[in-house]
């Protein structure tokens, strides 16, 4: 495969990792382990879809994306910080939960139990960078869907958001000493809400990027770990933008060279699908390894 | 007694607003599709309970998830959240079809408790790796064990694709199991099997461990005081260990049981994620290993149902997960009688987050 492939693919399974990811950072800074996020892609994924088939509009889509997103962000907030409910199993609750009604109201809108592809879907606008066209390994970044460029986009203004404006300071504040936050008067629920709804537009959004940007249709439980996978690239960066950006760029190497792989030498597809999986596991290990290193040794 | 009269009381309002509210939710769904919820509910309990018969398909039903239920039961009570049961299952019901397959002149029980005991360990083996981790390295736990079930699905359906497999079908599976290794029905043709029996025992052997015994009481007090633990010359990470490698166990056994009672052989991607409603079954129990044979019993028979909710109404089997999902989200929830009781405590001790 030549390297404008690779580039080009690469950058297309990162995009709905880095939104969910950067997403995920306001969850991770306010101090939130947010598992939600999967369930949170998959509404985005199949409202995002199913909206935009049925009014032919991509706006009102990527609108109700980010509203079904919002809606069980904000379930979760209720029940985290309302009802005192533990993080981690609200948050499977709600997975198993969206995994069900999204292939129910699947079911009620197109009568199919599997799969939802739209006979004539608007296609998400591509963005062509003229002076990128005619070079070589430059054109790879030319010709993606505005989502793509949206998710780089997204980084700038997360970084921006949490470092530096007040709101971003505060959600900070509030992930790493609540007590003190407190202390100085801030709402730590209020704080933690906002922020809980600043991940879920993001996750809406990266689950439209992998329906409608990517593939085209929707299928039954299709984010099928991308949410938990981009958790697990902010866990990488122990929560800075950047190496959370270069953890999705891996993730979505291995994503991509897995799809490719199986086309030029005989790798069953199972132990390709592994990787991405297998490197989270990898990765996190090493960086506490490291830490407990440097611990011992300081 | 007077304390332990009421903190049954409080339990029974808990668990029965849990299930009004989830019942609730769930009618709201249900006739938001254009079905009548009354008869739905109607389908899913003469079903579950209305029969010998059902009752019976009932009990089957609620079996692998008595051993996932108490799987995390067991991580839970030590203050770890495990949720890579579902990930020790599969591995304990490869490693069952596994002996199953492979020694076939073995007489039937040796083969029956070898294949549980290698799915056990299969299990076992599979979680001690994020504990191990966990206690070393602060590696969370959860995290990791989530993302190892993508990886056992995967490394399971592979094995019996190019490896273990019936060549020629669709759907990855194994070779059969031996006819003497499968698990006796005990009420033909339902599918209760002596499985249950184990699920049982395991029940009555795990609550009688952690009342009785030296590890029950090193887990619970690992997970209720952890620094309790530390400073009085425990060793806490052997305990988190072990039970860690208990939990995977029991989940392993679930897989197990799955193959010699009722699959016959392994087939990829079998479950329906009966490790994830572990956590239903752990949670609406209060992790205590005799409730979880309720709360799986409950859960059993929303399964149960489901198969016949589709065939009798135009609602696909969706409908038990909706359930199981708004379980698993509430139970942990502060509703509004704990809401009382906490308020009560709250005005003593400022509660903590």
């Amino acid at each position: 495969m030549n390297v404008e492939e690779l580039i080009g693919v690469t950058l297309r399974q990162a995009a709905p990792l880095m939104l969910v990811a950067y997403g995920g950072l306001f969850s991770y800074h306010v101090g939130v382990i947010n598992i939600a996020m999967e369930a949170e892609m998959l509404a985005g994924a199949f409202a995002g879809l199913t909206i935009t088939a049925w009014t032919g509009n991509l706006l009102l889509g990527l609108l109700g994306a980010v509203i079904s997103a919002m809606l069980i962000g904000a379930t979760f907030a209720l029940l985290t910080e309302g009802l005192k409910a533990h993080l981690v199993t609200s948050a499977l609750g709600l997975n198993t939960l969206t995994i069900a009604l999204t292939r129910l109201l699947m079911w009620v809108v197109t009568g199919s139990r599997g799969a939802f592809v739209p006979q004539s879907l608007p296609i998400l606008p591509r963005l062509q960078i003229p002076i990128f066209k005619a070079v070589p390994v430059l054109q790879a970044f030319s010709g993606h869907s505005i989502l793509v460029y949206g998710a780089w986009l997204a980084w700038v203004f997360t970084t921006l958001w949490l470092y530096h404006t007040p709101l971003g300071l505060r959600i900070r504040a509030v992930g790493e000493n609540p007590e003190a936050a407190r202390a100085i008067g801030l709402s730590i629920q209020r704080i933690r809400v906002v922020a809980q709804l600043l991940c879920a537009i993001l996750c809406g959004l990266g689950g439209a990027q992998l329906s409608l940007g990517d593939l085209r249709l929707f299928t039954s439980g299709m984010t099928a770990g991308k949410g938990f996978i981009a958790l697990a690239a902010i866990y990488f960066g122990r929560g800075r933008p950047v190496f959370t950006t270069l953890a999705c760029l891996l993730f979505g190497f291995f994503d991509g060279l897995q799809s490719r792989l199986q086309l030029w030498i005989n790798v069953p597809p199972q132990l390709a699908q592994m990787i991405p999986f297998l490197t989270v596991v990898a990765v996190l290990v090493f960086v506490s390894w490291r830490d407990v290193r440097k611990g011992a040794r300081a | 007694m007077g304390n332990w009269k009421r903190s049954l009381i409080t339990e029974f309002i808990r668990i029965g607003l849990l299930l009004a509210i989830a019942f609730l939710i769930t009618g709201l769904i249900i006739s938001f599709t254009g079905e009548n919820p009354f008869t739905v509910f109607k389908i899913l309990v003469t079903t579950a309970f209305g029969s010998r018969a059902g009752l019976a398909e009932t009990l089957a039903a609620a079996t692998p998830l008595i051993f996932t239920g108490l799987a995390i039961a067991v991580a839970f009570k030590a203050g770890l959240f495990n949720v890579g049961v579902e990930g020790s299952l599969y591995l304990g019901a490869f490693g069952a079809a596994w002996v199953g397959f492979t020694w076939l002149h073995l007489p039937g029980w040796m083969l029956v408790f070898l294949a549980i005991l290698v799915a056990g360990i299969a299990g076992g083996l599979w979680a001690l790796g994020p504990g191990i981790v966990k206690v070393r390295y602060n590696v969370d736990e959860i995290v990791t064990t989530l993302m190892l079930n993508y990886v056992a699905i995967y490394l399971t359906t592979y094995l019996v694709t190019y490896i273990y497999g019936v060549p020629g079908l669709a759907n990855a599976m194994s070779f059969p199991i031996a006819s003497a290794a499968r698990l006796p029905r005990l009420a033909p043709p339902s599918q209760l099997n002596l499985g249950f029996v184990f699920a049982l025992i395991a029940s009555f052997t795990l609550w009688f461990v952690f009342r009785r015994t030296a590890f029950g009481y090193e887990v619970r007090m690992l997970g209720s005081n952890p620094l309790c633990v530390k400073w009085s010359g425990m060793p806490d990470k052997k305990i988190a260990v072990k039970a860690m490698f208990l939990s995977g166990f029991l989940g392993g056994i679930a897989g197990a049981v799955q193959i010699l009672g009722i699959h016959y052989r392994f087939i990829a991607n079998f479950s329906p994620g009966y490790g994830y409603t572990g956590i239903a079954v752990a949670l609406l129990a209060r992790n205590n290993p005799l409730g979880v044979l309720f709360s799986a019993l409950l859960l059993g028979a929303i399964y149960n149902g489901e198969s016949l909710i589709e065939l009798m109404t135009a609602i696909p089997m969706e409908v038990p997960r909706i359930f199981e999902g708004i379980i698993i989200a509430l139970t942990s929830a502060e509703l509004v009688v704990q809401l009382w009781v906490w308020r009560r405590k709250a005005k003593t001790q400022e509660s903590k987050r």
